[in-house]
């Protein structure tokens, strides 16, 4: 069910850049780090808007993992080019709709991503895949509805991207076996610089 | 100018603790702009160079602390603006913060080139780095005059002495404790043997310090620039002919060269990392810098600090910059006040 | 290093087992100019710095990161996995596993077989055994007593610590009768203790508690363990195998068990690497399956099968030796024993199967705890494992762990998921996402705190390692059949330890609902103990790696199967080593004292190679 309209949202407009000051975009065939226009986002770009929303973590962030460029290609490979399209369509366009307002933004998340049957599932596999590197095996419902790819196993996609893994960064460590952060380093209180 | 007097003496001292250092970021730059896996030999043969920078930076503060003197660190001025030329030496060259790839395996190799044979020793605007230690050396010689005056020289507390116990970074070697001509000399012979090579051969001479030896910097870059390994019957003039060494030299993030905190300020997000990334670093200067000034115990604390920066260099080596050239950000080692 | 294939000279001894026990043996015989046959029945990928890194990456790209999960499973020479330990039904044959239980009690402890052994994927804790814990049969009337003493042992314990490096500070350890000679000290400082460590000792200072109607102190202590950290003086710690730089150091990997990607850790890979290839001969892929006996009741040689691709065909084989030491681990020691018929005139081979019943509880703490950071252990409570309570139930040594409730609900993908997570509604399965999802992790997982009770087992003939002939692996060998059970005596322990765990949480300010002292409902294995004050408690426990017992050492020729020395009472030239050998567990880890008895033990082989 959709929330209410809120006032002064900018729902039904075309994006708000403008309300942040005249600041000139970076340009981005990179993928771009700048803040870039939801409306006129590359797929890549529009991959990572929703990759910072369904994180918690920044563009920045993101890329400094250097698994951008694997996981916008890992997530097609498995689910099909179309419902990956669908998934970025459908993100774009709550981005348009929340944009500015970030808990609007969630919201619109919530109920229209990840509570749809279809996108919600692929959804929640793009968390797991920055927070932990894994792709986990879509649910038997979705599987039987929308195709059963041999891909759609549970696996880790590889030894860069469980050390990349963003729980970790989450919980203020670092994955174990991996960035392991020096002796001694136990010792230290958590959160002093270098406890990890 | 030579250096004549004690006071000369702790000045050059300082340069070198400068000039040990000054390395160290171009150095980093390149090793950790290689992703995890790639170029592995060339990885480790540069990591294996970084870390004996830092056995000499350790093995300066021991001389200065063996003269009495204080290794100063903590301070904008001990760090340099890339590019820059090596501190003090005949600004033959310029020193960038760069990728790994042929131009920085140029410049390292510039840093590191041995002096030619019979070359003159030179306090300042040296031509090479062999030749800037000659000179401390044969200071350090002039200085205790046969003997006589080498207590008053060396009146420098040994506690403050950084031993091997509190330097532990993973193969540098160990520090020798500085007290007098002797250790003095080996002190210096080591720093400039690893670098450069003992008596004009490829190698540092580390078996007289209790290691293997190795080969000086200098060939360990010639092997990454040439692709092939020296054998140890190999001569500097010779070159390489061992097997070949693999590099790939497109297997590297492209950092930018000499990246600028402020050249960010427009990308937030970017900028937020480099200023923590520097502060990170100025937080590593100044725990080596109280480490140096008589808590050598406290050079534990350094090591979460270095694992910690390393780890941030590689993630702003994998961001994109934004500008049009397909070049990404880095690490840009600047001093926080 | 290549295994050599068919070794045509004549040994001294025959070793079989490659892990710290055969490694042990190897060294000491071939210090002596003794000459060496090393048989190992897995692979010797560790040897090299690229197979090693090997391991650490499948550790990486493990779905299940359980203990073997860095060491693929070896059809050829297989070891039991936890994935199928966990599948067992009891009664029932594992059709896809290595081992085969018969209950009533799950045995849920693995080892490795390879070259480097169990010692892979081990902890490392290497604490000692306390001087009562050879005599409990006499203090306290239970089990049985050692025929060695802790005086006895104890020079081969110093040995022992040097041998593998060992971190600690000599006052740390210097409790509960443990002694030391004059100037001796560990080879390391000890490991630092963790920011836990230190809050949890803060808030413990003067914590007493009752067992039996009796006091005892608690008092949070540093972990004697085979780590490097700061050298003394006289010790060099001794770095990764074919990488000599890496690993001198521990650097906070934190993923001990099941590997340490830079060894500082020691494993015996370190031992084998370091043997005088002129006195040692090691062959690896060669699966012992027999001894043979002559006429004299003296070993005359192995039988042995080898195999060059895992899965594929082997080829047999046999070797001879003056002495034969068998070093391969205490159940495949046992294996190896009943399919020779060899050393069992006390029919206690394989017998006396023992664990540490692992019994844990968690809680969350007010504040961050720095959870999920060090080695798995760096600080414990030892001050309970002796008392005059062990006259009624077991003593306990206290694991103060650092990785958050790792082993109650396998943090942290079930907390992504929302898969069973650490918090009911949190996770994406409950659409906890982005910014909540991430401060959820960070605010909870480093708060969270698991204390672990390593527990006495007494020895009981029933629990026992068998062989049958319906149970066979893929190369023809037998695979081990385990009967388990737990006393009164544990499950008491565990009673006890719920109270000790209440104490150090409510210590620690941590309120009763963020306490968790009993599994919830269902997990396999969970019994509803009727305690001495007549409540009922629910209890789970997990096994803690620790096989005891199934060759035992003792006084007796009837009651125990191997002398002091660990030599065969039946085969004069046949010694059986290692962790099987000890009598009882106390409630040390056993591997270090099980090292301490080889070294005796070698001893003893050697004044039959003169």
């Amino acid at each position: 069910m959709r929330p209410p309209a809120r006032k002064g949202s900018a729902r039904g407009r075309v994006s708000s850049s403008k309300k942040r000051g005249a600041k000139k975009e970076r340009s981005d065939r990179s993928g771009g780090v700048g803040r870039t226009d939801p409306a006129s986002a590359s797929q890549l770009e529009q991959f990572v808007g929703l990759s910072v929303i369904l994180t918690g973590f920044g563009v920045a962030e993101l890329w400094g993992t250097g698994m951008v460029p694997t996981y916008r290609a890992l997530i097609p490979s498995i689910v099909g080019e179309a419902h990956f399209g669908e998934l970025l369509t459908r993100w774009r366009d709550i981005a348009i709709r929340g944009s500015g307002d970030l808990d609007y933004l969630e919201e619109l998340v919530t109920t229209e991503l990840l509570q749809d049957d279809k996108l919600g599932p692929i959804a929640r596999n793009v968390a797991t895949l920055w927070y932990l590197g894994m792709w986990y095996q879509l649910p038997a419902a979705w599987r039987n509805v929308h195709g059963a790819n041999a891909r759609d196993t549970t696996f880790v996609v590889s030894s860069q991207s469980y050390s990349s893994g963003l729980v970790w960064t989450a919980m203020h460590t670092h994955p174990p076996a991996a960035k392991q952060p020096g002796y001694a380093s136990w010792a230290l209180p958590p959160g002093s610089r270098g406890a990890t | 100018m030579d250096i004549e007097t004690p006071a000369d003496l702790r000045r050059h001292l300082q340069w070198a603790l400068e000039l040990e250092h000054a390395t160290i970021p171009p150095y980093l730059c390149a090793l950790y702009s290689i992703p995890d896996g790639a170029n592995a030999t060339a990885a480790a043969l540069i990591r294996s160079v970084v870390m004996e920078e830092m056995l000499h930076m350790t093995l300066v503060a021991n001389l200065l602390n063996a003269i009495g003197a204080s290794p100063k660190i903590d301070d904008p001025r001990f760090v340099p603006s890339y590019p820059t030329f090596l501190p003090h030496s005949d600004d033959a060259f310029k020193v960038h913060l760069l990728p790994f790839g042929e131009r920085a395996i140029d410049t390292f190799l510039d840093i590191e080139r041995p002096a030619k044979p019979k070359a003159k020793p030179q306090p300042q605007d040296y031509h090479t780095i062999g030749q800037f230690y000659e000179a401390l050396h044969d200071a350090f010689v002039r200085l205790t005059d046969k003997g006589k005056k080498e207590k008053a020289l060396f009146k420098g507390d040994p506690k403050q002495q950084v031993s091997g116990t509190d330097l532990y970074y993973g193969g540098g070697g160990e520090p020798i404790h500085v007290e007098d001509l002797r250790s003095a000399t080996r002190a210096l012979e080591e720093i400039s043997e690893q670098g450069e090579g003992l008596d004009h051969t490829i190698f540092d001479g580390d078996e007289r310090f209790g290691q293997t030896d190795e080969l000086a910097h200098y060939f360990r870059f010639n092997e990454i620039r040439l692709g092939r390994r020296y054998l140890p019957s190999d001569t500097p003039a010779g070159g390489p002919t061992g097997p070949e060494l693999p590099v790939d030299w497109a297997a590297r993030y492209p950092m930018g060269a000499d990246p600028k905190a402020k050249d960010y300020e427009d990308q937030p997000e970017i900028h937020r990392m480099m200023v923590e990334f520097n502060g990170g670093y100025t937080r590593l200067l100044r725990t080596l810098h109280r480490a140096f000034n008589g808590a050598p115990t406290v050079l534990i604390e350094a090591v979460p600090l270095m694992y910690d920066l390393k780890y941030r260099a590689q993630a702003l080596m994998t961001i994109p910059s934004g500008r049009d050239d397909g070049t990404t950000v880095g690490p840009s080692f600047e001093f926080v006040p | 290093m290549t295994a050599a294939r068919r070794p045509t000279e004549r040994f001294d001894a025959i070793v079989v087992g490659a892990g710290p026990i055969g490694a042990h043996v190897a060294k000491g015989l071939s210090a002596q100019r003794k000459r060496v046959l090393l048989i190992e029945a897995g692979r010797a990928s560790g040897l090299t710095w690229e197979g090693y890194r090997s391991y650490v990456e499948n550790y990486h790209t493990a779905v299940v990161k359980e203990p073997n999960s860095p060491y693929p499973q070896n059809e050829s020479a297989p070891s039991p996995m936890a994935a199928d330990i966990l599948r067992i039904q009891k009664g029932t044959p594992d059709l896809v596993g290595y081992q085969v239980e018969r209950g009533p009690q799950g045995f849920g402890s693995t080892y490795l077989r390879s070259l480097g052994g169990t010692s892979l994927h081990w902890l490392g804790t290497t604490p000692r055994h306390l001087p009562n814990d050879f005599r409990i049969n006499t203090l306290y009337g239970v089990g049985v007593d050692w025929p060695v003493t802790y005086d006895e042992l104890q020079e081969y314990y110093c040995e022992a610590e040097w041998s593998i490096g060992v971190s600690a500070n000599r006052d740390d350890q210097e409790k509960l009768g443990v002694w030391f000679p004059e100037g001796y000290d560990y080879p390391m400082e000890r490991i630092p203790p963790s920011y836990s460590d230190q809050v949890i000792a803060e808030a413990t200072a003067g914590l007493k508690v009752e067992l039996a109607g009796r006091a005892y102190a608690v008092v949070v202590s540093s972990l004697a363990q085979a780590r490097n950290s700061i050298p003394r003086k006289g010790y060099e710690p001794v770095g990764a195998v074919g990488n000599p730089e890496m690993g001198k150091r521990c650097e906070g990997n934190a993923s001990c068990i099941p590997i340490c990607p830079v060894q500082a850790k020691y494993s015996s890979l370190k031992t084998i690497a370091a043997l005088d290839p002129d006195y040692v001969t090691i062959m690896t892929q060669t699966v012992v399956t027999k001894l043979t006996i002559g006429p004299n009741g003296r070993i005359d040689g192995v039988e042995y099968l080898q195999y060059d691709e895992e899965g594929g065909p082997t080829s047999p084989g046999s070797a001879t030796a003056t002495i034969f030491v068998v070093a391969g681990h205490a159940v495949e020691n046992a294996k190896l024993l009943l399919a020779s018929g060899a050393a069992n005139s006390s029919d206690q081979v394989g017998r006396n199967l023992m664990d540490h019943p692992f019994f844990y509880t968690w809680a969350l703490a007010r504040e961050s705890m720095g959870s999920f950071r060090g080695p798995g252990q760096t600080s414990g409570i030892e001050s309970l494992r002796d008392g005059e309570f062990r006259s009624e139930f077991a003593a306990f040594r206290i694991d103060l762990g650092n990785w958050g409730w790792d082993i109650v609900n396998f943090p942290p993908n079930g907390d992504v998921t929302g898969v069973n997570p650490s918090v009911p509604g949190a996770g994406l399965a409950n659409n906890m996402f982005g910014r909540r999802l991430r401060s959820y992790l960070g605010d909870t997982l480093p708060r969270q705190v698991r204390i672990g009770f390593d527990i006495e087992q007494l020895p009981e003939a029933r629990n026992r390692v068998t062989i049958s002939r319906e149970y066979k692996d893929a190369i023809g060998c037998f695979r081990p059949v385990i009967d388990y059970s737990v006393s009164d005596y544990t499950w008491q322990a565990m009673v006890e330890a719920i109270g000790i765990s209440r104490a150090v949480y409510q210590a620690m300010g941590i309120p009763d609902d963020q306490t968790f002292l009993k599994p919830p409902a269902n997990l396999p294995d969970e019994r509803n103990f009727r305690a001495r004050d007549g409540k009922d408690h629910l209890l789970h426990f997990v096994g803690a790696g620790h096989h005891i017992g199934t060759h035992r050492m003792g006084l007796s020729r009837t009651s125990s199967v191997v002398d002091r020395n660990s030599r065969s009472w039946d085969h004069e030239n046949l010694y059986i080593v290692g962790c099987g050998s000890l009598p009882t567990t106390a409630t040390a880890n056993p591997t270090l004292t099980a090292i301490a008895t080889t070294l005796m033990s070698v001893k003893d082989m050697l004044t039959q190679l003169r």
